[in-house]
């Protein structure tokens, strides 16, 4: 029996692999039977003889077949693993053809660590403070960048300037949240409210107004909504606050 | 023979490989990217996230073919939200398309919202939904006002079907100890409802005496084509 006999009987009751399983099966069958023959010809035999002797030795090529098909049972597992392969693909175009979301991720990190610009409103700015004030409102986390005192249409207004993100990195931000959220001085509810903003699903920001009345050290924001009410006390620049 | 057993991947072993990278590649797309997600389920807590509720139940899911082939609307509520929501299987997924959440922390005897959603101007649901913290409260009614009805008012129920609803009935559920309604019907001509739409819910006691009346004023109309 011919190398080539035998790998033919051992694949014969392999019928139900695929093409790539057949193809692994015969390469190994050939390294294992290249294997005990090097060492036979290393002791000086003749090719043929030691082919047909290690091709002896290995067994019935029909019994191996079987056992070797015992290895590649249900049809499931196969047809499981081309549905893996599918999703994968899917979800790779998905993620290719998605990728600009990316952006929110990157809206959401530079929120969250370093210190995003936000445009003032203000005509004139009379003073003007950087802070890093940080409060959780649902599952999402709010912080106030800077706060400026100075003119705007007409008026003497404090402007804070605050953004939202996820408490997750990667995370989607509640959509306008500033609509729950009042900035008011201690003893007075006149505010202006809203100013232009920049929103993606990773973080929002935006600027809210108090008018600051003399004497006027903080103003309070306060976010009151689905049941929870939490408060953050912004101070003022000094310049703009104690009149 | 112990190298075969070694070197050869059998089908199983090769097929959990294949899940794996499929499971990672999924799980990468769903948190960083936020596509491919596999369940409505998923959609939803991308609702959840983004109209700031927390995490909410489910009250009851509804398939709406007329709006998407694959649509589905569900009622969610927590001890302070009630929320309607809708998602849809698209090619990046299960995406969410609309939300009406209305906030319940507030003490009221009814809290609620209303959703119209019509397509190519041809088909369309309208749905009012909401809770009713009133144990008096046996029978509800939705009525809506339009800027045009020289009454100012109109019973939903005389045009497209019966709106009173009273507990026990199918469009009136409970979850966690709390009642929820929903009442839904098709729209049949999207130029009956302009966008000055008001919806108010009545609430009668078993002797049809009225014990609550409050503006559904959380709501939204879309238009898809």
């Amino acid at each position: 029996m011919t190398r080539g006999e035998f790998l033919d009987r051992v694949l014969l009751p392999l019928g139900r692999l695929t093409a790539e399983e057949r193809e692994n099966v015969r390469r190994e069958l050939e390294e294992h039977v290249e294997d005990r023959m090097e060492v036979m010809l290393d002791m000086g035999w003749d090719k043929e003889l030691v082919e047909s002797r290690c091709l002896e030795a290995m067994g019935d090529p029909a019994e191996i077949g079987r056992e070797m098909a015992a290895q590649y049972r249900g049809t499931g597992w196969l047809w499981i693993g081309r549905a893996a392969v599918l999703l994968t693909v899917v979800v790779c175009i998905q993620a290719v053809l998605g990728v600009e979301v990316l952006f929110n991720a990157w809206d959401g990190l530079v929120v969250r660590t370093l210190r995003p610009q936000i445009t003032s409103m203000l005509d004139e700015v009379e003073a003007e403070e950087l802070v890093d004030l940080r409060m959780g409102i649902g599952n999402d986390v709010l912080r106030v960048v800077r706060v400026s005192v100075g003119e705007a249409e007409g008026q003497r207004v404090a402007e804070i300037a605050m953004c939202a993100y996820d408490r997750w990195p990667f995370g989607i931000v509640a959509h306008n949240c500033e609509n729950w959220i009042t900035v008011e001085r201690r003893e007075s509810e006149a505010r202006i409210h809203g100013g232009p903003a920049s929103r993606t699903y990773g973080a929002e920001c935006w600027q809210m107004y108090a008018l600051p009345a003399p004497g006027d050290r903080s103003v309070v924001l306060t976010y009151s909504r689905y049941g929870e009410t939490v408060s953050l006390e912004v101070p003022l620049p000094e310049q703009g606050g104690a009149v | 023979m112990k190298r075969k057993e070694k070197c050869l991947s059998s089908r199983r072993r090769r097929t959990l490989r294949r899940v794996l990278i499929a499971a990672a590649a999924v799980l990468l797309a769903n948190r960083i990217f936020l596509i491919g997600l596999l369940f409505p389920i998923q959609a939803l807590r991308h609702i959840e996230e983004r109209t700031g509720t927390g995490r909410t139940a489910v009250v009851c899911r509804d398939w709406v073919p007329e709006i998407y082939k694959t649509g589905l609307v569900y009622l969610t509520e927590n001890e302070n939200v009630t929320m309607l929501s809708a998602v849809r299987l698209s090619f990046y997924g299960w995406t969410e398309f609309y939300s009406v959440p209305v906030d319940c922390g507030a003490e009221g005897p009814i809290h609620g919202g209303w959703w119209s959603f019509v397509r190519m101007e041809k088909a369309g649901r309208f749905y009012v939904f909401g809770r009713v913290d009133d144990p008096e409260i046996a029978w509800l009614e939705v009525y809506f006002m339009r800027p045009d009805d020289p009454r100012g008012e109109e019973r939903i129920g005389r045009v497209h079907g019966n709106y009173g609803i009273h507990r026990g009935d199918s469009g009136w559920m409970e979850k966690d100890g709390r009642l929820y309604f929903l009442f839904e019907a098709n729209l049949v001509d999207w130029s009956e409802y302009p966008t000055g739409l008001r919806v108010v819910a009545v609430g009668y006691d078993e002797d049809r005496n009225v014990v609550a009346r409050t503006d559904l004023e959380q709501g939204g109309v879309s238009v898809a084509q």
